[in-house]
Order: C-alpha cells, then sequence, then structure tokens
C-alpha cells in the first residue's frame, strides 16, 4: 500500500509538471518557427526581420507553408529578440533557421556582437549558414505587401552559387573560428535579388577583418578562391585555342599545398582539375581528336593557374589575407620556426607562390568506342 | 493426519458413498453387473470416458464370456481378463477413487474385493492438434500443443526421442488438481535450477489451475519485474528446442501453452522461422523485431518529447507539416497522445474479446471512427495518427511482449511531455535497470549481452549457420555469470 | 569470491568508460585549467602512463583478490572504520560531482532557464533505485549502456569528420612536455572511478589487471579521438563553447537526420544514472563496513539524498562549479585515497606479520 502511494504522489507531481512548461517544453503550436533571420544596424541599434511559419493559415492538407514577415528592434540583438515573446506569444525557435542575412551596414559596423549571441545560444544551429546583401536585410525577404522570397530559395540560391563555384558559402561555426584567429579570414557568400523576377542569386564573396565587411571579390577572384580552398566544384570555364572556344565544367579541382620553411619560404600548391567538355563553338558538329583534346587541356591549365596567380596577388599581395590559411599550417608543420617567422611569413609566401595545375579533360561530349 | 477411507468388502456401501461424495451429481453413473459371476459395480463421470473402449475391452469380456452358471472367478483369472490390454490400477482408498472418476477413469467395484479396479478408459472431449493461432510459422513445423497433457508430452516426446527426456508430473490446485508437467533433459539441465522450478512449483498455492500461464508468477521470482523471466510457447518444436538448451519445461493440462523456465529477453526476437531462414535474413529480421519492441515502447514519447522540447531535431520540412497540424489541436501533444493510445489500447481489447464477425467490425469501426473522423474533426492531429499507427503495427511484430510494452509505453509518454528527452531516457534507464536486475534462476535475463557470452552470441541476435551451431551446442548453464 | 556479488572485469571496464565519458561530455573547467588543443590528441599517452602507475597499488589488491578494507581490517579494524567513512564520503562527493554536472548541462542545453530542481531529483531517485538493485545490476546495465554510448561517439565522430580541417589544429607541447605531463595527471586525477577498484578487487572475476590497463588505453584513445575531431572541426568556435563535445553533436548529421543532439545528451542520462547509481552503492556497502547491521537499501538512500543536496549546492553556477572542480583539492584527494591509502596500509599489514612472526620466533 505503502509503494501504491508513493506512485501515486510521484505520478500525481509529474502530471502537474506536465504541460505547464514547468522545463521549459512548448506546443509546437506555441512556437514562432523562424525559417530566416535578417540583421540591419543603425545607430539606433539592430533591426531583426525575422521569416516565421505562419501556422494559423496553414493548411494542413497542402505541401507549402505561409510564411509572414515580423520585424524588431533593440539596441541590442538580445533586446530585438526578447521582443518576441512579447509582441507575438509564442516562444522563437531559431534552430530551424536555414541562414542568417546580415544587411551592409550590420556587416561593415561588424558581425562580432550579433554572432557572440548566437554563439550562446545552444537553441540556434552551430551550422547555420551565414551570408550579407548589398542593400539592408529587412527588404531581401520582401515586404509586407510583395511576394516574399521562400528562405528555402534563398538557400537553394546559396547552395547551388556554392555547388556551381560562384559563392563560398560558410557556416556559422566556422565563420566564428575563422574570425577569432588572428591569422584567417572570413568570408561568407553576398545575395543579390533580382527585384523584377523576385529571384535570388549568389555570385560573389564578402571578406572580413576584425569581423567587419571591408573587401569584396568578383566573380573571377571568387572562382580563384575557390581553386585555392579547393572547393571549386561544377564551375563553367570558357577557354578558346586555335579551333575555337571550348565551354568545359570543372568537375572537381583537388589542391595539395606543401608549404617550405626554409630560407627561400615557398608555397607549391598543386590542383589537379578533372573537367569536362560541355560546348565546343566552332560553327559546326565536330568531333574532337587527341590533338584538341590536349590543346582544351593546356588552355584550361593556363586559364586556372592565371586565375591562381591573380587571386593568390589579391589576397596575399594586395590584401594581406590568409585565405588558405597557411599560417597556421606553417605553425602546425614548423612550430619552432613559428616564433621567429611570426605574420611576416605572408609576405614571404607571397613572393613564394607556385602553382601547378594538371587537368585531365574527362568527357568530351561525343566520345568514340 | 487424517485416516484415509478404505474401499467396503460391500459393493452397495461402496457404490453409496461415491454417490454421497460427488453429492448425486448427475454425470456420475453407477451399473450394477456381474464379473464372472461375482457381483460387481461400474462407475464412471459421463463424458470423461469413451463409451467404445469401454463396451469393447472392458464390458464384453468381463460380461459376456463369463460362463453362466460358472462359480466365481478367482482373483487372478479376474485380473488375467481385466489386464487384456488396458490399463489397470487397483487401489484400496477412496479418495484415489473419486480422483481417478475425475480424470475419466471407471471404476470397478466387486463385491468381498476390498479394492476397487481403476480403468484407464478417458475418452473425453479434445481438441485435435492442430498450427498455433498465436505463433504462426511460414517455414518451420505446423502442429502445436492441445490442451490435454498427454498429448502436449507425447508431442514433445516425439521431437525428443530420448531417454534424457523426463516428465516429472505434479499435481496442482488445491481444488482443481490439475496435473502438471515438468519436462526436461535430465543431461543438459543444470541440478539447481530444476531444484528451483520445483521448488517454486511446489509453493504455487492456487485453487484451480486455470492454465500453464497462471503459473507464472510463482517461477517468476522476486522482485516483480515489467518483464516476466518466464517464457511461453505453443510450439512443441520450440519448447524442444529451449529444453535441448537445458531449460526446463512445463506443461499443465488444460493448456496449450507450455512454460519454458527461463526466458530471456533474447527469445522475445526469435523465432522457429529464424531457423528455416538464411543467416543474413534471419540477423536482419530479428534486428526488426528488436527496433519494433523499440518503437512501440518508445516511439510516441520520444515524439512528444522531440516536439515539445526538441524540436530542433526535425528536419524543417517535416517540422512545418507537424507545427501546422497540431497547431489546430484542442490538446496538449501529450494528452493528445495518452488520448490517441487509450482508445487505440480500447479498439484492440474490444478486438480481441469480441467473437470474431464483431471483432473485425470494431477494428473497422476504430479505424474510421477513431482515425479519420478524428483528424477531420481536428481532435487529433494526423501525425499523431501516424504515430500511433507505427506504434500498433510495431506492437504486432513481438506480440508476446505486449503486456509489458503498453504501461511503458504510457509511462514514456508521460515522461517524454514532462521533461523532454531526458525524461524519457530516465525512463528508458530504469527499464534498462529492471531488465539488468531479473535473474530468478542466476541466469540474467539480459544474457547473452549483458553479461556478454561470446560463445551464445552465436545463436542471439546474429545467428551462425546450422552447421556451426551443430557444433556449438549451446546451455543455458554457461550464461550463469560473466 | 562470492559469486553473486562478482561482476566480471569487463563489466567493471564498461562501468568505468560509463562513468569517465559523462565527465568527458560535460567537461567544464576554468578557462586557466584548460588543456593546450595541441596537446589533447596525444593526451592518451600520458593518460595511460598515469593511470599504470596510479593503479599499481590497486593491482597488488587485484592480485592478492582482497579490498583495502581487507587489509585495514588486519591492521585495525578502527581503521577500517575510519577508512569506510572516508570512502563513503569520497563516493558520495562523486555521485553529486556527477549530478552537478548533469545539472549544469542540462540547464544550459536541454532545459534553458529552468529550475532544474525536479529533473535533478527524478534523476537522484532513479539512480537510488537502480543502486539498490545491486551491483550486478548496474555492472549489467552499464555494458548496454556503454555499447550505446560509443554507437553514438562513432557516430558522432564519422559524421562530423568530413568536416576536419587540418588548419584547425595547434602544434603540441606549445605550452611545454611538462605542462602536457601534468594534463595528464590532471585527467588521471579526475577519474576517481579508478578508486572503486580498491574495494571491488576480491568481487571481481577475470584479470582485472589485464582489463584496467586496456580500459585505460581505450579511454584515452576515445578522449584524444574526440578532442583531436573537435578541435579540427570546431577550431576556434569550439574552443570557446562551454561544453565541446556536444558542440560537435550539433554539428552531426546523417541525411534528414540533424540536430539530433539532444537524443544524444538524453543518452548522457543513461550514463548519469549507471554513475551515480555505481558511486552511490560503493558508497553504501562502505557505510555498511561501518555499521554492519544497518540496511543497505536504507544507506543508499540517505547517500542518494546527500548526494542530491550537494549536487544542488555545487550546480548554483558554472564558475564556483568549475573552480571545484579544477581545486587542487581534488588531486590530493585522489592520490591519498587512491595512491597512498592503499601503499600505506599494504606497508603497515607487512609490518604487522613481520611483527607478528618475529613474535612467534
Amino acid at each position: 500500500m505503502k509503494k501504491i502511494i508513493c506512485i501515486f504522489i510521484l505520478f500525481c507531481i509529474l502530471l502537474t509538471s506536465v504541460g505547464c512548461d514547468a522545463l521549459g517544453g512548448h506546443e509546437l503550436g506555441q512556437r514562432l518557427i523562424i525559417e530566416a533571420i535578417g540583421i540591419d544596424s543603425d545607430e539606433n541599434g539592430y533591426l531583426l526581420t525575422l521569416q516565421a511559419l505562419d501556422l494559423k493559415n496553414t493548411d494542413p492538407s497542402g505541401s507549402k507553408h505561409p510564411t509572414k514577415l515580423l520585424r524588431f528592434r533593440g539596441k541590442t540583438l538580445g533586446d530585438a529578440f526578447g521582443g518576441i515573446a512579447g509582441a507575438t506569444g509564442l516562444t522563437p525557435l531559431y534552430s530551424q533557421a536555414r541562414f542568417i542575412l546580415f544587411g551592409r551596414s550590420a556587416a561593415e559596423t561588424g558581425l562580432g556582437a550579433p554572432l557572440d549571441f548566437f554563439m550562446r545560444e545552444y537553441n540556434a544551429r552551430s551550422d547555420v549558414l551565414i551570408a550579407v546583401t548589398d542593400g539592408p536585410a529587412s527588404d531581401f525577404f520582401g515586404s509586407d505587401d510583395n511576394e516574399t522570397i521562400a528562405a528555402e530559395e534563398i538557400e537553394l540560391a546559396m547552395e547551388s552559387g556554392s555547388n556551381t563555384g560562384q559563392c563560398a558559402k560558410i557556416p556559422l561555426y566556422c565563420f566564428v573560428s575563422l574570425s577569432l584567429s588572428e591569422s584567417d579570414t572570413a568570408y561568407c557568400p553576398i545575395l543579390k535579388k533580382d527585384e523584377k523576377q523576385n529571384t535570388v542569386t549568389c555570385h560573389r564573396t564578402a571578406f572580413f577583418r576584425d569581423g567587419k565587411w571591408t573587401d569584396t571579390t568578383d566573380e573571377r577572384l571568387t572562382e580563384g578562391f575557390l581553386l585555392l580552398q579547393g572547393e571549386l566544384k561544377n564551375a563553367t570555364v570558357t577557354v578558346h585555342t586555335n579551333d575555337g572556344a571550348f565551354t568545359l565544367r570543372v568537375i572537381n579541382a583537388e589542391r595539395e599545398i606543401k608549404l617550405s620553411g626554409d630560407a627561400n619560404s615557398q608555397i607549391i600548391m598543386n590542383v589537379k582539375v578533372v573537367a569536362d567538355v560541355i560546348e565546343y563553338e566552332s560553327g559546326g558538329f565536330y568531333d574532337l581528336g587527341e590533338e584538341e583534346v590536349n590543346a582544351v587541356g593546356s588552355a584550361l591549365k593556363k586559364e586556372l593557374e592565371s586565375i591562381l596567380k591573380d587571386a593568390f596577388q589579391t589576397f596575399y599581395t594586395d590584401w594581406n589575407m590568409d585565405v588558405c590559411r597557411l599560417f597556421r599550417r606553417f605553425r602546425l608543420l614548423h612550430p619552432n620556426k613559428y616564433s621567429s617567422y611570426n605574420y611576416t611569413i605572408l609576405e614571404d609566401f607571397a613572393d613564394g607562390f607556385i602553382c601547378y595545375v594538371s587537368v585531365t579533360v574527362r568527357r568530351t561530349g561525343r566520345e568514340q568506342m | 493426519m487424517e485416516r484415509p477411507v478404505l474401499i467396503h468388502a460391500d459393493v452397495k456401501t461402496n457404490t453409496d458413498e461415491l454417490k454421497r461424495r460427488f453429492h448425486n451429481s448427475f454425470d456420475l453413473t453407477v451399473r450394477e453387473l456381474t464379473v464372472g459371476g461375482v457381483c460387481a459395480a461400474a462407475a464412471a463421470l459421463e463424458g470423461m470416458c469413451s463409451d467404445e473402449i469401454i463396451a469393447e475391452t472392458l464390458l464384453k469380456p468381463l460380461t459376456n464370456e463369463s460362463p453362466q452358471g460358472k462359480t466365481a472367478l478367482t482373483e487372478y483369472e479376474l485380473e488375467a481378463r481385466l489386464y487384456k490390454g488396458m490399463g489397470v490400477q487397483k487401489t484400496c482408498a477412496f479418495d484415489e477413487v473419486c480422483e481417478a472418476l475425475c480424470r475419466g477413469f471407471l471404476v470397478l467395484f466387486l463385491e468381498n474385493a476390498g479394492f476397487a479396479y481403476l480403468f484407464s478408459v478417458q475418452g473425453y472431449p479434445k481438441k485435435a492438434v492442430e498450427e498455433p493461432q498465436t505463433e504462426q510459422n511460414e517455414r518451420g513445423a505446423t502442429e502445436g500443443f492441445t490442451d490435454t497433457l498427454r498429448d502436449n508430452t507425447a508431442l514433445l516426446r516425439r521431437r525428443l526421442q530420448t531417454p534424457f527426456l523426463v516428465f516429472e508430473k505434479l499435481e496442482l490446485g488445491r481444488t482443481a488438481h490439475t496435473p502438471v508437467a515438468i519436462c526436461y533433459l535430465s543431461d543438459r539441465t543444470p541440478a539447481d535450477l530444476l531444484e528451483k522450478v520445483r521448488n517454486r512449483l511446489s509453493v504455487a498455492k492456487l485453487d484451480t489451475l486455470t492454465g500453464a500461464i497462471s503459473l507464472r508468477p510463482f517461477l517468476d521470482g522476486t522482485p516483480p519485474s515489467l518483464f516476466s523471466s518466464t517464457g511461453f510457447t505453443q510450439r512443441p518444436d520450440k519448447l524442444a528446442a529451449k529444453l535441448t538448451e537445458g531449460r526446463v519445461g512445463v506443461l499443465a493440462d488444460g493448456s496449450p501453452f507450455a512454460l519454458i523456465v527461463p526466458g530471456l529477453l533474447i527469445d522475445y526476437f526469435q523465432a522457429e522461422d529464424d531457423y528455416a531462414s538464411n543467416v543474413f535474413y534471419s540477423f536482419f529480421i530479428r534486428i526488426l523485431r528488436a527496433v519494433s519492441f523499440l518503437i512501440s515502447a518508445a516511439l510516441p514519447g520520444l515524439f512528444v518529447a522531440v516536439c515539445d522540447f526538441h524540436p530542433e531535431a526535425l528536419p524543417p520540412g517535416i517540422m512545418a507539416d507537424i507545427a501546422a497540424a497540431e497547431a489546430r489541436t484542442p490538446f496538449s501533444l501529450m494528452t493528445e497522445a495518452l488520448l490517441i493510445h487509450l482508445v487505440y489500447e480500447i479498439v484492440r481489447e474490444a478486438g480481441l474479446r469480441m467473437p470474431r464477425a464483431v471483432g473485425h467490425a470494431v477494428s473497422i469501426v476504430g479505424a474510421l471512427a477513431v482515425g479519420n473522423a478524428a483528424v477531420e474533426a481536428g481532435l487529433i492531429a494526423a501525425p499523431m495518427l501516424l504515430i500511433v499507427a507505427l506504434t500498433a503495427v510495431s506492437s504486432a511484430v513481438v506480440p508476446k511482449l505486449n503486456e509489458s510494452v503498453a504501461p511503458i509505453r504510457f509511462c514514456l509518454i508521460i515522461l517524454g511531455g514532462a521533461a523532454g528527452s531526458f525524461g524519457v531516457f530516465l525512463g528508458i534507464g530504469l527499464l534498462l535497470a529492471d531488465v539488468c536486475a531479473t535473474s530468478p534462476y542466476g541466469i540474467p535475463f539480459s544474457a547473452p549481452f549483458s553479461p556478454f557470452s561470446n560463445k551464445a552470441q552465436a545463436d542471439s541476435l546474429w545467428r551462425r549457420n546450422m552447421k556451426m551451431l551443430g557444433e556449438i551446442r549451446q546451455k543455458i548453464g554457461d550464461l550463469k555469470f560473466g | 569470491m562470492n559469486e553473486k556479488n562478482s561482476i566480471g572485469a569487463f563489466q567493471l571496464c564498461c562501468l568505468f568508460f560509463v562513468s569517465r565519458v559523462l565527465a568527458l561530455f560535460t567537461f567544464i573547467l576554468p578557462e586557466s585549467e584548460r588543456l593546450a588543443a595541441g596537446d589533447r590528441p596525444l593526451l592518451f599517452l600520458s593518460f595511460f602512463v598515469f593511470g599504470l602507475i596510479v593503479l599499481l597499488p590497486a593491482f597488488v589488491l587485484c592480485k592478492r583478490k582482497e579490498s583495502v578494507f581487507d587489509l585495514t581490517d588486519r591492521v585495525s579494524p578502527n581503521l577500517t572504520r575510519f577508512c569506510a567513512v572516508l570512502f563513503a564520503i569520497g563516493a558520495v562527493w562523486n555521485a553529486a560531482v556527477g549530478l552537478a554536472r548533469v545539472s549544469l548541462f542540462a540547464g544550459t542545453v536541454l532545459f534553458e532557464g529552468v529550475s532544474l530542481t525536479l529533473p535533478m531529483l527524478g534523476l537522484t531517485v532513479s539512480s537510488v533505485i537502480v543502486a539498490v538493485k545491486g551491483r550486478e545490476t548496474v555492472a549489467r546495465a552499464a555494458v548496454i549502456v556503454a555499447g550505446l554510448l560509443i554507437f553514438v561517439f562513432l557516430f558522432v565522430l564519422v559524421t562530423t569528420a568530413k568536416d576536419f580541417d587540418v588548419a584547425n589544429l595547434e602544434p603540441p607541447f606549445e605550452n611545454g612536455v611538462l605542462s602536457f605531463m601534468k594534463q595528464g595527471l590532471l585527467a588521471v586525477a579526475r577519474t576517481p572511478e579508478l578508486g572503486a577498484l580498491l574495494l571491488l578487487a576480491p568481487n571481481v572475476k577475470g584479470n582485472v589487471r589485464k582489463s584496467t590497463s586496456l580500459w585505460l588505453l581505450f579511454f584515452g584513445i576515445t578522449a584524444s579521438a574526440s578532442f583531436l575531431i573537435i578541435t579540427g572541426v570546431t577550431g576556434a568556435f569550439g574552443e570557446r563553447q562551454m561544453f565541446q563535445l556536444y558542440t560537435l553533436t550539433t554539428l552531426s548529421k546523417l541525411g534528414a537526420m540533424e540536430r539530433m543532439d539532444d537524443i544524444f545528451a538524453a543518452v548522457w542520462v543513461l550514463a548519469a544514472l549507471i554513475r551515480t547509481a555505481f558511486f552511490l552503492g560503493l558508497g553504501g556497502e562502505s557505510v555498511t563496513r561501518v555499521f554492519p547491521k544497518t540496511s543497505l537499501k536504507h544507506v543508499i538512500v540517505i547517500l542518494g539524498a546527500a548526494a542530491f543536496g550537494l549536487c544542488l549546492l555545487m550546480s548554483g553556477s558554472v564558475v564556483t562549479f568549475a573552480d571545484v572542480l579544477a581545486s587542487d583539492g581534488n588531486v590530493v584527494m585522489f592520490v591519498s585515497f587512491i595512491v597512498l591509502l592503499p601503499v600505506v596500509v599494504l606497508i603497515a599489514e607487512r609490518m604487522k606479520q613481520k611483527r607478528e612472526r618475529n613474535r612467534l620466533k
């Protein structure tokens, strides 16, 4: 009997704590499911733009979920986020956010403070994507009157941009790691909205110093950056030979870095490229012979080496940015020399950059058996 | 101690005593006759004996062949006739006569004999050997135990044709005196295990024994656990296989189920069909059963926990669907889960207890009314219905564990609603401790995983091929301590 | 050996693993005490070596199949009582530390911003229930939980390894070899589970010395591999997170299965349950040495209540708790209990034997 009474009391304690948010649980209907976060800043603080699921207007049988745009202001980002519960009566759920988009103003002011909020918030994803936009982030998703761009579409633009060599996507934790390291350079893609078509593209990269957006690469330099990173995949490159113009798709570009820490500091970069010919602009329908293929390969090699050298020159000499994390690699390989070199190593390496590109043309489109 | 009542020399006195003891029950039939010139009386309980056997092998030789007018037969002559082709016992105690009558024997009193003959002429109505309904098999044997102990022992003996197979007979039930048989292979079964089974059965103070399953609590030991460490089967081939591992079987008259002692958790995930499949498929199917068990026990609780406390674990698309559906229901997710599972249990119980034809109707009404209508009325969200459907189907994969799983499921729903995955895993931890603490015969219920036995892994979730299994010869005693 | 209360050497190692893994997952130390990132992948070397050295006295007891109390009994029954009380206090302290770790972790990750008294009470009560079921139960459950934890570990490590970047790593021995050795010793000192060997030596079946040595190596490698992947994947971001292994689990994904971290974190609740039950059981057995007539069940309930109270005191602030963990008192306590005590008792017992032999002569 005693046991039964004990179990009954325990059961009652349990039941009283159930459904009363005693331990911070919330029904899904009581949550504001945030799909995308936009952050702008000005002298008054932060403007937070959220694209959240509109559960009340959702048709349960439909596959599409309507969203709503919400804007909150606050002196700090925490303030702004804190206003959500008061204004909507819902508990914000950041974990479903697909990306965080910073407006130019916020990015130029510095991402340290806003990212600190997400670093401390366990509810947020560490691998949420980071991006910036040229204009204010608050307008990016659309306005309350206009048709909004779904977060899914924007995420897709970033994914496809990254998969076609147009931009370099980066998750929050990597961005923070790069920002925190003294020698590394943080970067993120730049999103552009086509107002007429209401579509988003992603094709350039923003670079940060001390958490602030300072430099921007164009398409070619972005390609070079991706080559330096060994991340160039499915990028389209056009080369010209005596036979005409060839468009190739770089399927894969594997990068290998060798550092020498002796008197002549050198960085030797081997890039193995596999590419497919996807178009031969010659005015007719011709098959490619061995010679043409070799010529295409050489042209691509030349083009990529040129892109690489230009990129290296820009990043290491002009901007003094260690985008390949050479300093850290060097430190790992030669910890004893590290202290004597310190950051001057970047200048040394800038002069000693040697790159080798080997190209394999895998498919020409009309293979002979 | 009370002195046993002895059989009287006078037939009339004996038949009167019999009638008195049976309170003139109408099924007690007493017929007076003359056997070899001697006055006699035959008594039997109607319906318990075979009329054919009585007529052909008993009454005919005793009455028709006796020469008229001849002097009474000597006892020796009489017994020579009586023993012609049937089991006969002699007794002087009236109590034994009564017991024998209850078991379907025919009793013959002879004038001036002072004892009675008990003829084994049982012929009560009984079920034929059929395929077991609760343990269907695709490729294995199709015979199942019947309700008759004798038939069951014969079924087992046919599968284990060895003198090492021993049946020990007990009578349980203070009123019912139901015959119970402990069966084991004397060369494989650990003596202490057998002794413990005997001891536990001997203290089973029951008035009547409704079936072998009633003996489970006595065999399970203390402290009580959610899981019974006494297995059961309706298949003689399965019992035979378990006996060869050194386990003990318990059969009871009037029950088509045999108890297997000790039962291990892993037994619930094994079936006889596994040995007829190839090793990879049987591994897959055993894993599937284990996963089904986990799903049926923990899925609703985890679903509630994830939705209420850890929605980040849900992929965005799925979460949006769930959130949209849940936003329209009036109940909290936990209440919804409790209600829908309660309704499921009601429908299930109704389907089991109702006559088969009505049972189908109940299932259809349950599925239609509870499922479709509740979702359309916005009382229950469609994802929750999917969860209950998954749970129900999964629990059907391991039906023997259903009685353990049902309460666990409800507890985990409450814990999930109260403390999220923390609560669910705390519940699972306690459950794990319960499983690990169960070892009523010194053989842990959680064996062969914990304590881990390498040898026993040959036939646990993974099964080695039959050639190897034949060589390994597993014994339950090997799992005693790890 | 008492077969009834015996556990296998493998089971004991699983118990150690489960108990120690909890500390790894909820690793909290003040910034000053943090191990240099470059040293972490090699930590298993010093952990293994120091672990073996520290366990030498315990191995002597294992060889003799005697517990430390069996020795103290021969020296002086009063010494047994004294040691038993000390061990009981140590067990309660460690149970409370485990609970406080879970409390801080759950308060940060699982139940943000709510009072954790109820869940921690639930965990303590559950641990008491498990401890009351006996040592064998705890050990058997530990084997299954260890399997589950290893699966989770492998899942997390394998699914995050693709994001591994060598450039995130730091060179080893940046703070010197001495600092590396010191951290190895500290890691061993944060393994109070090893003290259980002193009590359980006569009740462990199998080759304890071999199993424990292998465990030291296995756990060291597991911890090092975890640190290597954490540093290689999360880099400076992970460095700034309070629960680094948890941060790694947040990055683990397989197809549509993302953010399983809260589910994984809940698996650690099982580890906490086993760890607390294990220590409460050990404490209970120590107390019953002092008061043999007392029911073990009641003692465990009282020790559980004490551990719960201590946990509430400790888990008030992360900073306080981190300081408590990093205090030298822990090292002193570890060395006194696990190294000095058995050595002193062994010497005292030998001297007493010698004296008695001389007297007989």
